[in-house]
């Protein structure tokens, strides 16, 4: 992860730069993340905080920066996830992991579309 | 000649496989893959490669190939399939040098750092050496169909 966006704006004014592999204005929120810019991202995962109309909005604003090939990563509502704390995030980095890999292994991380882990 | 597919490479099948070619009247050529998630699967591409694979080994052995021809052949595919899936080391060193750069949207930093500490790169555990022989150890009198 080489940043981390925790707010809809915060991914409108910071995605632009970022995926056209330039810095971002503004640090990662909290410094999570490597910070490390010197590769383009090929892939943005969101939290189930954010819902359809969210999705499409941040859809929209990588369309009008000209990006259309990085795929969006969803977490499926059907799958049945621990409560809110340190077992939650395991098991989103293990669904997240198994669906990052899958994609690159098919050559599928530079097409675009939403997947759902 | 055979090829087989499983997740544990200590699996009784393997070994029983690798006793017979032991025994000189059989080898045995293994495909293993091993993974570290138990959700991890092969790519429809990587299992064609790995079938065609199975199946022209089969063709070359009953056709009676030069020796030569066929050592050559297995050593080719061998190594086309290790990179297929990742197999070599310098590949491994790859990945752990290149991790896939993603971006994170969370709505809480505490879960937004848990993942991130979790997706840290590591090594994706796909690797599949040939089980028996060594195709450099072998002799031209073992080659002989």
């Amino acid at each position: 992860v080489v940043h981390v966006i925790l707010t809809v704006p915060s991914f409108t004014s910071t995605i632009p730069s970022l995926l056209s592999g330039n810095p971002p204005a503004s640090p990662s929120e909290d410094q999570i993340g490597t910070q490390n810019y010197t590769r383009r991202p090929v892939a943005i995962v969101t939290g189930a905080g954010y819902d359809d109309a969210m999705i499409e909005t941040m859809q929209e604003e990588c369309k009008k920066g000209g990006v259309e090939d990085v795929p969006f990563l969803r977490p499926d509502l059907n799958v049945p996830t621990p409560p809110l704390g340190p077992k939650y995030g395991a098991a989103m980095v293990a669904r997240v992991k198994a669906c990052i890999s899958e994609l690159a292994e098919e050559g599928r991380l530079g097409g675009g579309g939403v997947w759902y882990f | 000649v055979g090829c087989g597919h499983t997740r544990n490479s200590r699996a009784p099948e393997v070994r029983s496989a690798l006793r017979t070619a032991e025994d000189g009247s059989i080898w045995v050529f293994g495909v293993r893959v091993l993974f570290k998630k138990p959700n991890s699967r092969l790519s429809s591409s990587q299992v064609l490669s790995l079938l065609s694979f199975s199946s022209l080994t089969l063709l070359a052995a009953s056709s009676r190939l030069r020796n030569t021809t066929l050592h050559t052949y297995l050593r080719f595919s061998l190594g086309y399939i290790s990179l297929l899936v990742g197999n070599s080391k310098e590949e491994k060193d790859l990945k752990m040098d290149q991790p896939i750069p993603v971006i994170l949207c969370g709505k809480t930093a505490e879960i937004a750092k848990a993942v991130v500490n979790g997706l840290q790169p590591e090594i994706e555990g796909l690797f599949l050496p040939p089980l028996l022989p060594p195709l450099s150890a072998l002799t031209e009198n073992q080659w002989s169909m």
